[in-house]
Order: C-alpha cells, then structure tokens, then sequence
C-alpha cells in the first residue's frame, strides 16, 4: 500500500518536475529504467512469496540500476555499448519476463 | 556446456577437474547453463537468505517468547522505517520511468520533425528526379529528331556538292581533263584589212559550234571559257578573260571526239563558221585529242558583286566592291 503511495507521488513528482537529465547520463537512463523494473517485479514477487525484505529491495534496486548503467557505460568505452545493452536487455527481460510468471501463479492461482 | 547438465552434488568429471582427486563440488552458478540460470534465479535469492536468516532468527527466539506465525515471516524486520525506505525507492523509481518517458516522447517530436522534413525532401527531390528524366526523354526524342535531320542533311549536302562539281565544270571554275578536240585557226597570211582577219565575232561562232556539238569545257588559248566569258575586240586584240590573245587561236573543248567533229558542221554556228573562214581565206584545222588538259576560269568571276539568292542570307557587300563594281 504504502509502496503503491510512493508510486503515485515519484510519477506525479517526475510530471510536475520534469527534471533534465543531463545529456552525460541520457543514454544510460532506459536502461537503467528496465534494471529498476526487473528490481520491481523481483520485490513483488518476493512480497507474494511471502519473504519480501526492504534492505535486500533497496540493495538490489540500486545495485541492479547502477551495474546495468555501468555495464552500459563501459561497453560505449570499448565501443560495444550497443551490443552489451542489447545483451543486458535480453538477460533482464528474461527475469522480468520469469517473475511476471511467478506472479501471476500467485495472482490467478494458474 | 548446455549438453551435459548434471546435478550439481554428483561429483564433477568436467575436463579441467578430471585429474584432480577429490575436487569440491562445483557451484550451481557453474554448472547450470547460462538460460536456465537466469530463469531459475530470476528471484534474487537474497530474498530467500534474507527470509531464512529471519526465520532462523525467529525460531531462536520463538522458543523464549512462542509467539512466531508463518504471517509474520513477510513482515520485513526493519519495520515501519524499512516500509518507508522501500516507498521512497520506489517513488524514485516512478520518478525515473516518468523521466524516461517524457524524455522518450519529448525526443519522438524532434526526430518525427526531422523524419518529416527529410521525407518531404525526398518527395520534393523525387519530383525533380521525374521531371529531369522526362526532360532526359524528351531531349533524347529531339536528339533522335535532330540526328535524323543531320543525316537528310548530310544526304543533301553530298547530293548539292556533286551537283556543284558538275556545275563548276560546266561553267569552268575547275580544271578539267579528258578526250576532246583541238581547233586551230591560223590568220590568212594575205590578210590586210582588219576586217579579213579573224574576229571575235569568228571565234564566238566557233565556241558557240563546239557548245552545240555537245563539248562539256571549252578554253581559247588557254583561256578557259566560263559561264561569265566574253570573246570580244577592244582594239587590236581578241580578249577572253579580259586577257589578250593572238593568232594562232587553239580552241580546246573536252567531249566525245569523234561525235565533236562529226556533229560540228551540223550545228548552225559550225556552218556559218566554216563559211566565213572560206570567204576570208582563214585555215582551221579539227583534230581529235586523247589527253586534253584544261585549267579554270578566273576565280574572280566566281564572286558575285550584285545577284543574290533570294533565299540565301544578304552577302556582305563592302562600299570598295560597290565603287569598282562598274567594270564587268
């Protein structure tokens, strides 16, 4: 619930600041956003299993953010920033795309 | 590495670990394929350490105060201050979808302007594109047109360029060369009057026969007789071109020798000219010749002062040519 409230007000924080992001970090931003999902959908997940843990949430949450960027970062160093976001897209996708899963067995009990 | 999965207790008889005796057990992060590894722990597994450290806890402390349920496992142990650290990440997440979206949608506009700019030059350019191949097309057409018209053109100009040349040798502005006869008409030696001696009215006669016999050039004295050529008197010497000459008069004319000689005592001039020669007492003498060689006519009669084709674009006429334009 509380979680849901602090959705609400970063969603209506980010429409009413608009913040810039700086033009460093823009390509870094989505996927960055895609890691912050895959965090997400994990914390419901565990919060459905019944073993949700709020340092593990915020631990996971911001090293999930911070490594997928970083990979990001150093791949445009070496010049392969496409491909190693496309392989980090693809590795998340995956745990999104299994978490959903599990979430919806504990939802529709299908 | 996919091909031989294997649980992850059995002992592993993997390639490098083969010689060693006894190795540890590897990991499962090692062994599973990379696939089923993500799939599998898709859930971050701190959760499940984190849960099991609370349990553990739990039941530790469930023997002293046995207040333990399995509900109370969910609750997070760090209570209403870990709920507030939770929603607080999570608001920065909503803050940071929202960004990306704005963001996102904010950069759609500036590339969907661009995509929209550069299509309407790839429109405007294909346009272009069309209308120059038409123009190609009908240049072509006209190309087509004007080669065609080059080759009647060229056609003609062979066509007028040979009639030209019989022209020019009609009217002696070329040399020429070929069979003819050769006529030469000696003074009479007892001629004492000017008018017993040949005239130029004789050797007009006589030229006129050779025309008339069918001669195609004629020349007296090396004179060629153009379209242009007078025979005429002024004084004592018998001029053609302008040129004086003196007796012996050898009149040249190019055609079929033998028809030359027999056709010229049929024509009317060759008559009269044979008649005036016997009253006068002037000898000639016809002869056939294989090779004869005749020059041109003066070029300066090929000039023309005052006739104009009418079709033709005005000739520069200078004010000198116009001043001595008088003499013939």
């Amino acid at each position: 619930m509380i979680a849901a409230l602090g959705l609400l007000v970063g969603v209506v924080l980010g429409l009413l600041l608009q913040p810039d992001v700086p033009v460093g970090l823009e390509p870094y931003l989505p996927i960055a956003v895609v890691a912050a999902l895959d965090a997400v959908f994990g914390a419901l997940r565990a919060y459905l299993d019944g073993i949700f843990d709020d340092k593990v949430f915020v631990i996971s949450f911001v090293s999930n953010v911070v490594i997928a960027a970083g990979i990001v970062y150093v791949g445009d160093r070496l010049g392969v920033g496409g491909q190693l976001s496309t392989g980090v897209i693809v590795v998340l996708g995956i745990r999104i795309f299994s978490n959903v899963a599990a979430i919806r067995r504990h939802l529709f009990h299908a | 590495m996919a091909d031989r999965p294997r649980p992850a207790a059995q002992a592993p008889a993997g390639d490098t670990d083969s010689e060693r005796p006894g190795p540890p057990p590897l990991p499962e992060r090692v062994t599973l394929p990379l696939l089923t590894l993500i799939t599998q722990q898709s859930l971050d597994e701190d959760y499940r350490w984190a849960a099991e450290r609370r349990r553990a806890a739990r039941a530790q402390s469930g023997t002293d105060t046995d207040t333990d349920t399995s509900a109370s496992v969910a609750r997070p142990a760090g209570g209403r201050a870990g709920g507030l650290a939770a929603a607080a990440v999570v608001a920065v997440f909503g803050v940071m979808v929202t960004v990306a979206f704005v963001q996102t949608s904010r950069q759609e506009d500036v590339s969907d302007a661009s995509r929209t700019t550069l299509i309407s030059r790839i429109d405007g350019q294909r346009e272009r594109v069309d209308a120059v191949q038409a123009d190609l097309v009908a240049l072509r057409t006209a190309n087509a047109g004007l080669q065609d018209q080059a080759t009647t053109l060229d056609d003609d100009e062979q066509a007028v360029e040979a009639r030209l040349r019989r022209l020019q040798v009609r009217t002696g502005f070329v040399p020429v060369r070929g069979e003819g006869v050769r006529v030469v008409v000696e003074e009479n030696p007892a001629a004492v009057e000017p008018e017993e001696r040949v005239s130029d009215l004789d050797l007009t006669l006589l030229v006129n026969a050779l025309w008339s016999a069918g001669a195609e050039a004629v020349s007296v004295n090396g004179q060629r007789v153009t379209a242009l050529t007078a025979i005429r008197t002024s004084g004592d010497p018998i001029k053609v071109n302008s040129i004086g000459i003196a007796a012996p008069y050898t009149v040249l004319a190019i055609g079929d020798s033998a028809q030359l000689q027999a056709d010229f005592y049929d024509t009317g001039s060759g008559l009269a000219f044979d008649g005036i020669a016997r009253a006068l007492g002037f000898t000639y003498e016809l002869s056939g010749d294989d090779e004869l060689s005749l020059p041109a006519g003066p070029g300066r009669f090929e000039q023309l002062r005052f006739a104009r084709d009418p079709e033709a674009p005005p000739i520069d006429t200078r004010p000198d040519d116009q001043r001595g334009g008088r003499a013939p």
